[in-house]
C-alpha cells in the first residue's frame, strides 16, 4: 500500500456507518430480491402483454408529465423572477403540495374528483356540462392522473428553476436589452443556456421519480379502468403483493430497477450531465 | 392594455398557479369544517356554521392519534439514524483524498434513483423470517438507507465548503479528529444539517409504499398510510377524510411554514450540481 493510501485509511472508519446502513437496508433486500427471483420464469417476460402495457403508460406518462410540468415550472420561476408584491406568501404556496404525503394530498383530489359530490363534477354541471366519471375511461382517468401529478410536482421544478434564474447576473440582461434584444431572444440567448445545468439534473431527478409512479395510481385508479393506468411499480406491487407471484414479481421488480438506472444515464448523457457531475464529484 | 398585460402576466400566473396548488388542502378544510349534515348540498356554499364534529370523531378514535405517534416516533428516529451515519460519512468523503470517492459519489447517485419497489419483494420476506413485521425501528433502517445518499451528497458538499484550516487550527490546540468534527466542524454544518434533516424528516413522514408493506398491524400504522386506508362502512366519509388528511399533513405543514428558507436552500443546494 502507498504512503498517500495509508494516510487516508483513517477515513473507513468515518465511512462505515452510512456505508453499513446501505448495507444492510439496500444490499440486502437486494440480494434477498435476486434469491427470490433465482428461479422465476425468464420465458414469460416477452409474452407478458401486461407488463409491456404498464411498460408503455408508465413511460408516456412520465415524458408527457414532465414535459408539462417544465413548462409550466418555468413560467412560473421566471413570473416570481421578477419582484412581485407579497413575495414570501406564493413561495409558501408553492411548497404546500410538496409538504403534503402524496397520498393524503391525492384522497383529497379524490375528494375533488368524486363522481357525484367532487367540486369539479359540480362546477361542470353548474356550467351546464356532464359530469365526467373520471376513473371510468381511460382518456380521463390519465387526464385525472395528470392533473395530480402536475400539482404535487410542479412546485418543487419551479423552485429549483427559480434558484438557478437567481444566479443569472441582471447586468447580462441589461447589457442584452442595450444590444437591442427583445425578451424572447433574451430568453433563448441567456436564460435557457445558464439555466441548462440546473434544468438537467431537475429534469433527471424528475423523470426517475416520475417513472417510480404509485402513490397517487394506489389511490385514484387502482390501475383501471381495466389496467389502462397501471404503472410499473403498481404491476409489480400487485404481482407480488396481491397475486402472489413472488418470484416473477421479484423479477420484474429487479429488471425495473436495473432499466431504471440505465434511463437515468440516458437521461444525463442527453444533457451532458457527466460533465457535471465529475466535475462535482 | 398590452403593456399593462406585459407588467402583470408574472403576477396573475403566480397568483392562480399559487390558487391551483392550495385548494384542494383549503377544500379539504372547508369540508372537514362543514356541519355532516351539509356535505351532500348543492351547491355546495359555505358552511352555515363552522362544525368541529368530523375532527372530534378523528380525534376520539384511538386509531388515528397512534398513527400520528407512529409517524413521529418513526420520522423523528429515522432523522437521527440517517443524520448520525450520514454525518461522519460526508466528512470522510469531503476530507479523505480517497482513489474511490468518484465511483463512491456516482454509486450513491445511482442507490437514490433506486426504485422501491425493486427492495419490497425482499425486505417483505427478510420482514416477515426475521420476526420485524410491525416494528417500526426495523422499518426505519431500509428507509433511512434510502434517504442517506441523497443527504450524503448534500453534506459532502457542504463540508466541502467549510475551509479545512479551522479544523487544523483545533488540531493544533490539541484536538483529536473526533474532537476537531465535534467542536469546529459541526457547529459549521448546522445550517446544511438541519436542511438535510427536514428533508429526511419530509421523506420519513410521507413514505407509503414501503410503510404500508411492513405494517400490517393497525398499531403500527403510520398517519399517511392511515389516511390512505381510511374507509367508511357503506360510503366514504368524506368529513372525516378530510379531518384526518389535514391532521396528518399539519406537523409537516407547520415545519414547512417555519423553515421555508432552509428547506429551500437544502433542496436547491441537493439538486444543483456545482454544490
Amino acid at each position: 500500500m502507498s504512503r498517500a493510501a495509508r494516510e487516508q485509511r483513517w477515513a473507513w472508519p468515518w465511512l462505515a456507518p452510512a456505508l453499513l446502513l446501505c448495507l444492510a437496508g439496500l444490499a440486502l433486500p437486494l440480494l434477498r430480491t435476486a434469491g427470490l427471483a433465482w428461479d422465476a420464469p425468464w420465458s414469460r417476460l416477452p409474452h407478458d402483454a401486461r407488463l409491456w402495457h404498464s411498460v408503455a403508460f408508465t413511460v408516456s406518462f412520465a415524458l408527457v408529465s414532465v414535459a408539462v410540468e417544465t413548462a409550466l415550472g418555468l413560467a412560473l420561476a421566471l413570473a416570481m423572477a421578477r419582484p412581485l408584491p407579497l413575495g414570501g406568501l406564493w413561495k409558501a404556496c408553492l411548497l404546500l403540495p410538496w409538504a403534503l404525503p402524496a397520498v393524503v394530498g391525492t384522497r383529497l383530489w379524490a375528494w375533488l374528483f368524486n363522481y357525484q359530490f367532487g367540486l369539479i363534477n359540480l362546477g361542470l354541471q353548474a356550467l351546464g356540462l356532464q359530469a365526467v366519471n373520471w376513473f371510468a375511461a381511460a382518456p380521463t382517468a390519465w387526464l385525472a392522473l395528470l392533473l395530480v401529478e402536475v400539482w404535487k410536482t410542479t412546485p418543487l421544478l419551479a423552485l429549483l428553476l427559480l434558484a438557478g434564474r437567481q444566479q443569472i447576473a441582471e447586468p447580462v440582461y441589461e447589457a442584452a436589452a442595450l444590444d437591442g434584444a427583445g425578451p424572447w431572444r433574451a430568453f433563448r440567448a441567456i436564460t435557457l443556456p445558464l439555466l441548462r445545468p440546473v434544468l438537467v439534473v431537475a429534469l433527471l431527478f424528475r423523470v426517475v421519480d416520475a417513472l417510480r409512479l404509485f402513490d397517487s395510481v394506489w389511490v385514484l385508479s387502482s390501475g383501471g379502468p381495466g389496467r389502462a393506468t397501471e404503472s410499473l411499480t403498481y404491476y409489480t406491487y400487485a404481482l407480488y403483493f396481491r397475486e402472489g407471484h413472488v418470484a416473477y414479481g421479484s423479477l420484474v421488480s429487479l429488471l425495473y430497477g436495473v432499466a431504471l438506472l440505465f434511463a437515468a444515464v440516458w437521461v444525463s448523457r442527453l444533457g451532458r450531465f457527466e460533465s457535471d457531475l465529475k466535475e462535482a464529484a | 392594455m398590452r403593456r399593462l398585460w406585459r407588467q402583470r402576466w408574472p403576477l396573475a400566473l403566480v397568483a392562480s398557479a399559487s390558487a391551483f396548488f392550495c385548494f384542494p388542502l383549503l377544500w379539504a378544510l372547508l369540508t372537514a369544517l362543514r356541519p355532516p349534515a351539509e356535505l351532500w348540498n348543492f351547491p355546495p356554499y359555505l358552511p352555515s356554521r363552522l362544525d368541529l364534529s368530523s375532527f372530534k370523531t378523528v380525534w376520539d378514535s384511538a386509531g388515528f392519534l397512534r398513527s400520528i405517534g407512529n409517524s413521529t416516533l418513526l420520522s423523528l428516529g429515522g432523522t437521527a439514524l440517517t443524520l448520525l451515519a450520514v454525518l461522519p460519512g460526508a466528512y470522510a468523503l469531503a476530507r479523505a483524498r480517497l482513489r474511490w470517492r468518484p465511483q463512491i459519489l456516482l454509486a450513491l447517485l445511482a442507490l437514490s434513483l433506486l426504485p422501491p419497489v425493486a427492495l419490497s419483494g425482499g425486505l417483505y420476506r427478510l420482514f416477515a423470517d426475521g420476526g420485524l413485521m410491525n416494528r417500526l425501528w426495523a422499518l426505519s433502517l431500509p428507509l433511512a438507507a434510502l434517504q442517506a445518499p441523497f443527504c450524503l451528497w448534500l453534506l459532502t458538499a457542504s463540508v466541502s465548503r467549510v475551509p479545512r484550516e479551522l479544523e487544523e487550527a483545533a488540531w493544533i490546540d490539541g484536538c483529536s479528529r473526533l474532537g476537531g468534527f465535534v467542536r469546529v466542524l459541526l457547529p459549521a454544518l448546522a445550517g446544511p444539517a438541519v436542511s438535510a434533516g427536514l428533508l429526511a424528516l419530509a421523506f420519513f413522514w410521507n413514505e407509503f409504499l414501503l410503510t404500508l408493506i411492513l405494517t400490517f398491524d393497525e398499531r403500527a400504522r403510520t398517519a399517511t398510510v392511515a389516511v390512505a386506508l381510511l374507509q367508511g362502512a357503506y360510503q366514504q366519509p368524506w368529513g372525516e377524510l378530510c379531518a384526518a388528511a389535514v391532521l396528518a399533513a399539519a406537523p409537516l405543514i407547520l415545519l414547512t411554514a417555519v423553515f421555508q428558507r432552509q428547506l429551500v436552500k437544502g433542496l436547491t443546494a441537493g439538486f444543483s450540481s456545482e454544490g
